[in-house]
């Protein structure tokens, strides 16, 4: 299968002044056909700029966009926003405040006829269930219904790629996940290649079938989610997604690795980190299980109510922090002891 | 910020400062004299300086257009702070007069020796001249002017597009046609206007400077104008301005029958004036013989006192006679003048 | 409100027999050309000021931000100034059309309004929040649709405001058609009054011309109120300029230039020219107190006009149904009425007054205190609110309009009285148009002439009443020293304001 986009090698920077500000580096990414992949980064990282830099507004300065196996943007070629054939749902929705609801969807389809382009917006409104609505102005609108608009607005014209741009930052959350899997339904239904950025790894975890997390104008990791979260390539990335908590490791004389918790099993790690001395092991919240028999016993120092589970962070040994789920129905104190095992199928394990 | 709004909020102390201001403004003082003028600063101030050294009587002077102030004075009415009302227009003196806000001047308050001639004041002695504008034509200097003797002739079809004339809107025509009609009657005025309508080379537009030029452009060949724009640009500091005044030459009208056209400057004493004795010492003051010539040197205007030794251009164009018996119809005939233009389409 | 019962109460007057007259001869086409005059000025000033105010915000090119400042530069000229030299140049250089008709009196005018446009148009413009373009862009909409399907109608009110009030400022403009000698309403009425010797016409006259801008405003209004955008706005992201090909720089710095260089430099350097000639002899010290008195007087007044008008905006944000309102509505009206009719309509009223209560205090106290209001300060002031309320007032509602009621609603909620709403919230986001709005009037008023000349106490002369009177006695060269004058002193208030609005958003 063809890939819909390669991104390969891009930088971009900013003249500011006279420092120069590298906003991307050598950034690598694919999407296939109809497959919907996510930007995840913290504030800042660049994601808004790649964004920026598919559907053209900005210049790079060196590698190349592609779509389709054509080139739109190299460091010599920049193919006008206009002509890319690029949708996009901007945080704010960026609704034309001077134009009714309809007008808004209709805006991308000047090249249509009346009679062909008046259909399209009336499926369109019928699908996110808008068409009462369409005289309406922007101002007159929930959050939630402008959203809808700009989507539907970015999808009237069958672009090759939609770009959503911390589409759901503005959504109240009680209803939030409801309209993710909405919003992801429709695009796969429309087979809608998209690129999704947000800095909320719910949001991309339920929304996106890829996912790569940026990290000051650097791709530090793309896989799945599940990969992403259990499988981080670097503490960046371990660190950013998921909770968790990093733990030493020692190799002694003999060239046996222990943690605090004992001599570790040299099959659940990888080889390559044999050589180094001193290590470190990341620990997710679920591989650590509360048992009241285990010998093992931690600290609570703090504790969060979820519903069905508590998350007890503690403390074992007076210096080591670790994060625990326990079902709900265990209900300790802060400053109580309480017993807990680890469970680990294969170590995370980074050189410190 | 705090110093930006720093006025707002002291603004009502502001106003009452303002309000103080204004009041104290309005106190007036004792041995003055005050000066309601359509005549502008630059051309009367000069001599109000020196009346001002000679006599020790301060002058308070407002410029204006007449109507104007006539309106000022007229609502005004017995409360007017006004002395003198000064214009450069018979018919603005008229009207004044007819409002009753003239008092009779007496002239045996005047210095005898600076007598002016009858048709230079009021009938009834309510205002007097000080100087005297000609309204005539410049021509183009290859323009034989033989056909060019009356204002009448510039109605001949032989002028068909070559005459040139500020709008109907300025006084100065408006008196020129007030004049045609004191002399011809109303139907015979309005044949003659209508024909020399007919005959402009261009829609009416400019001042009396802008004609002379257009004059000397080959625009037109005839401009109707007052004789001392004609001087002034003879002798003006701009060179463009001589270059343009040297190709045409004047020609004054009716020498044979009426006299040119003639209007004046004049004033009156205002009805309720309070500070009427000097009054008397500045009328005396602006007849005097240097006064008089003031006006010849600084605007070219001919004086009212007859026999001075006024400068050597107005001079050297000879004795001019004048249409001295219409100056007096002039106000009560404007009105009739400007419905004249209105019918005849002069813009 | 005085004036304006003034102006209505002539109606009231019996219809005399010189209205047969103006009606048969005159009065269509007074009409004819006041309508052409005020509407080709509206759409002069429309494409010259929304298409500098485009280019100037959106496009980057050489020279951009210095002649982003000069563009508001004409402001400075009076029109009848900018007439008189034109007409001299033209009579010196023959391939210049003639100027002196309609069509260039639209001209004349539109060069030094458009500013009014520009200025308006451009802090709409840049308002305006750069996602819209980009999204637009993204959909694939020209430049040009954008412009017209996004920019223009989000910057509608604004421009239309400008456009309105350079409509208005040329339907009142006596000085300029005067000169070049177009028969309008305004000339109408004063030849009327001095000519006829028909006050009462003459105000009638007024009457109907109120009565026409009247209906201009209602239009104007009707279709401001429709629509507000002021919520939805959000302007977060700073704006990126675009920077065109070479030859569309060319092109832009082109079109930039030409209401700049025929709107100021040239009659600029003709009086520059002219004054050569006379600026030593008129540099006494009469001359200094007059300029002067022109900037105590512009500061002062444009200071009172401020506060009222700040005042009445908010009377008209918290009480819109008040009576306050409607009169504003009336009052603002008054940048469409010739100066020296307003003039009048101020000095009759107070005339009367000052009579009446020089009779009572009189017949009570034998006391007589002469004229108390009527030429003084006083007058000179009223009739300066009265006439440029309308500049201050809009630009200060212009920019409250853009603060929402929201805003106001949650300070309320959280018991800040509306005096703190408007000392914390509204004033620090209403300075640019709150300074705008001061340094508007002040330009104005360094300009104005007809009110200035008609109402000055004794011994108070400004630069524009001598320019004026020394170029009606056709004394050019001598006018344009005093023209200069004022030209610099207007240029000072004008940079202000270029640094206060364009100058802030320059620097990205």
């Amino acid at each position: 299968m063809n890939k819909k986009l390669i991104i390969s090698d891009l930088s971009l920077s900013y003249k500011n002044n006279n420092d120069k500000n590298q906003i991307l580096s050598n950034i690598y990414f694919e999407l296939d056909e109809s497959e919907i992949g996510c930007i995840l980064g913290p504030s800042g990282c660049g994601k808004t700029s790649l964004l920026r830099a598919i559907v053209g507004f900005e210049n790079i300065i060196s590698g190349t966009i592609e779509v389709n196996g054509v080139c739109l943007s190299s460091s010599s070629k920049v193919i006008p926003t206009q002509a890319r054939k690029m949708g996009m749902v901007f945080q704010d929705y960026a609704l034309f405040p001077n134009m009714d609801v309809r007008s808004n969807v209709a805006f991308g389809l000047e090249h249509l006829a009346k009679k062909e382009r008046d259909e399209k917006v009336n499926y369109l409104l019928d699908i996110v269930n808008l068409k009462k609505y369409e005289n309406k102005y922007p101002y007159e609108l929930s959050g939630g219904e402008q959203q809808r608009v700009a989507l539907i607005r970015a999808l009237a014209p069958s672009p090759e790629i939609l770009l959503l741009d911390e589409p759901f930052s503005n959504i109240d959350t009680d209803i939030k996940e409801n309209l993710i899997s909405n919003i992801r339904k429709l695009l796969k239904e429309f087979s809608m290649t998209s690129i999704v950025v947000t800095h909320d790894q719910n949001e991309a975890f339920n929304f996106a079938d890829k996912i790569s997390i940026m990290n000051k104008g650097k791709i530090e990791q793309t896989g799945s989610a599940y990969e992403i979260y259990h499988k981080p390539l670097n503490k960046f990335v371990a660190d950013f997604v998921g909770l968790g908590t990093f733990l030493q490791i020692t190799k002694n004389d003999s060239g046996i690795f222990t943690s605090p918790f004992g001599v570790l099993d040299d099959l659940k790690f990888d080889k390559s980190f044999f050589k180094f001395k001193n290590l470190e092991m990341f620990l997710r919240p679920d591989d650590v299980i509360h048992n009241d028999k285990s010998d093992i016993k931690a600290v609570v120092i703090e504790k969060q109510f979820r519903g069905a589970e508590f998350l007890y962070k503690l403390l074992y040994n007076d210096q080591y922090h670790l994060l625990c789920y326990a079902p709900s129905h265990h209900d300790h104190k802060i400053g109580e002891l309480i017993g807990i095992e680890l469970d680990i199928e294969h170590y995370v394990i980074f050189e410190k | 910020m705090k110093k930006t709004y720093f006025f707002l909020y002291y603004r009502y102390e502001k106003i009452a400062f303002l309000l103080i201001f204004i009041f104290l403004s309005s106190i007036s003082r004792a041995n003055e004299l005050n000066i309601y003028s359509a005549r502008s600063e630059a051309l009367i101030k000069p001599l109000l300086d020196i009346f001002e050294k000679e006599n020790g009587i301060k002058v308070n002077l407002i410029t204006g257009d007449s109507d104007i102030l006539i309106k000022r004075l007229e609502s005004e009415s017995q409360n007017s702070p006004a002395d003198i009302f000064l214009t450069i227009d018979a018919g603005a003196l008229y009207r004044v007069k007819k409002l009753n806000l003239f008092q009779e001047i007496d002239f045996s308050f005047i210095n005898k020796k600076n007598k002016i001639s009858k048709d230079y004041y009021d009938k009834e002695k309510k205002w007097i001249s000080l100087s005297k504008r000609i309204r005539t034509v410049v021509y183009a200097k290859n323009l034989n002017p033989e056909n060019l003797l009356k204002f009448e002739d510039l109605a001949n079809v032989e002028w068909k597009g070559k005459i040139c004339v500020r709008s109907s809107n300025n006084i100065y025509n408006q008196s020129l046609v007030a004049s045609l009609i004191s002399n011809h009657g109303e139907e015979k005025a309005e044949v003659i206007i209508k024909n020399i309508v007919k005959n402009f080379a261009k829609k009416p537009s400019g001042n009396d400077r802008a004609q002379i030029t257009s004059v000397a452009n080959n625009e037109c060949n005839i401009a109707i104008i007052n004789h001392y724009y004609y001087a002034q640009m003879l002798n003006s500091k701009e060179p463009q301005e001589r270059e343009a005044a040297k190709k045409v030459n004047i020609t004054f009208l009716n020498q044979k029958d009426r006299g040119a056209h003639v209007n004046i400057s004049g004033l009156g004493i205002v009805k309720y004036s309070k500070n009427k004795k000097n009054a008397y010492k500045l009328i005396s003051f602006l007849l005097r013989e240097d006064s008089q010539v003031w006006y010849a040197n600084i605007n070219y205007e001919y004086p009212v006192i007859d026999g001075l030794n006024i400068n050597s251009l107005l001079g050297s164009w000879g004795k001019i006679s004048l249409d001295e018996g219409s100056i007096n119809n002039l106000g009560n005939l404007n009105y009739k003048a400007v419905r004249l233009m209105d019918r005849v389409g002069w813009q | 409100m005085v004036p304006f019962i003034y102006i209505g109460s002539s109606f009231f007057f019996l219809f005399n027999d010189n209205w047969h007259h103006i009606i048969d001869n005159v009065l269509y086409n007074y009409f004819i050309n006041s309508m052409i005059l005020s509407l080709g000025v509206a759409v002069c000033t429309f494409f010259i000021g929304t298409i500098t105010a485009w280019f100037t915000s959106f496009y980057n090119f050489p020279f951009k931000k210095l002649i982003s400042y000069f563009l508001l530069m004409p402001l400075t000229m009076p029109a009848y100034i900018i007439a008189i030299t034109y007409v001299g140049i033209s009579d010196q250089v023959y391939f210049l059309p003639d100027i002196r008709n309609l069509p260039g009196a639209i001209i004349m005018i539109s060069l030094v309004l458009y500013p009014y446009v520009y200025i308006l148009a451009r802090g709409a413009f840049l308002e305006q929040s750069k996602e819209l373009y980009e999204n637009a862009q993204i959909l694939g909409a020209s430049p040009a649709k954008i412009f017209f399907k996004i920019s223009m109608p989000m910057a509608k009110p604004a421009i239309v405001l400008g456009v309105t009030l350079s409509a208005m400022e040329a339907l009142a403009d006596y000085g300029t058609v005067e000169f070049l000698g177009i028969p309008t309403f305004t000339t109408g009425i004063f030849r009327t009054w001095f000519g006829m010797n028909d006050a009462v016409t003459a105000t009638q006259m007024s009457g109907l011309l109120l009565t026409i801008v009247f209906i201009f405003v209602f239009i104007e209004q009707q279709s401001r109120s429709k629509v507000r955008y002021s919520e939805s706005i959000k302007t977060q992201s700073k704006f990126s300029y675009k920077t065109p090909s070479n030859i569309n720089k060319i092109i832009i710095i082109f079109i930039c230039l030409l209401p700049l260089i025929f709107g100021f430099f040239i009659p600029l350097f003709q009086l520059l020219y002219w004054s050569i000639f006379t600026s030593t002899q008129m540099w006494d010290n009469g001359f200094i107190e007059i300029i002067s008195n022109t900037i105590f007087l512009s500061f002062f007044v444009a200071l009172l006009i401020l506060l009222i008008s700040i005042l009445v905006t908010y009377i008209k944000r918290f009480k819109p149904k008040s009576l306050i309102t409607k009169f504003m509505k009336i009052i603002t009206l008054g940048y469409a009425i010739p100066g020296s009719v307003i003039a009048i309509a101020v000095v009759v009223p107070f005339a009367a007054f000052d009579n009446y209560i020089n009779q009572l205090l009189s017949t009570k106290f034998n006391l007589s205190v002469g004229l108390v209001f009527s030429g003084t300060f006083f007058t000179l002031i009223f009739g300066y609110c009265i006439r440029f309320l309308t500049v201050s007032s809009r630009t200060i509602s212009a920019g409250l309009d853009s603060v929402s009621i929201a805003t106001d609603e949650a300070a309320k909620s959280l018991g800040v009285s509306s005096e703190n709403i408007l000392r914390k919230i509204h004033f620090p986001l209403l300075k640019t148009s709150i300074f705008t709005g001061f340094l508007l009037v002040f330009v104005d008023i360094v300009k104005e002439l007809p009110l200035t000349y008609v109402l000055r106490p004794f011994n108070f002369n400004t630069l524009s009443v001598r320019a004026f009177e020394l170029a009606s006695h056709e004394k050019i060269s001598d006018a344009s020293t005093a023209a200069v004058m004022i030209v610099f002193l207007a240029m000072i208030p004008v940079s202000l304001i270029i640094k206060n609005i364009l100058g802030k958003r320059n620097k990205l």
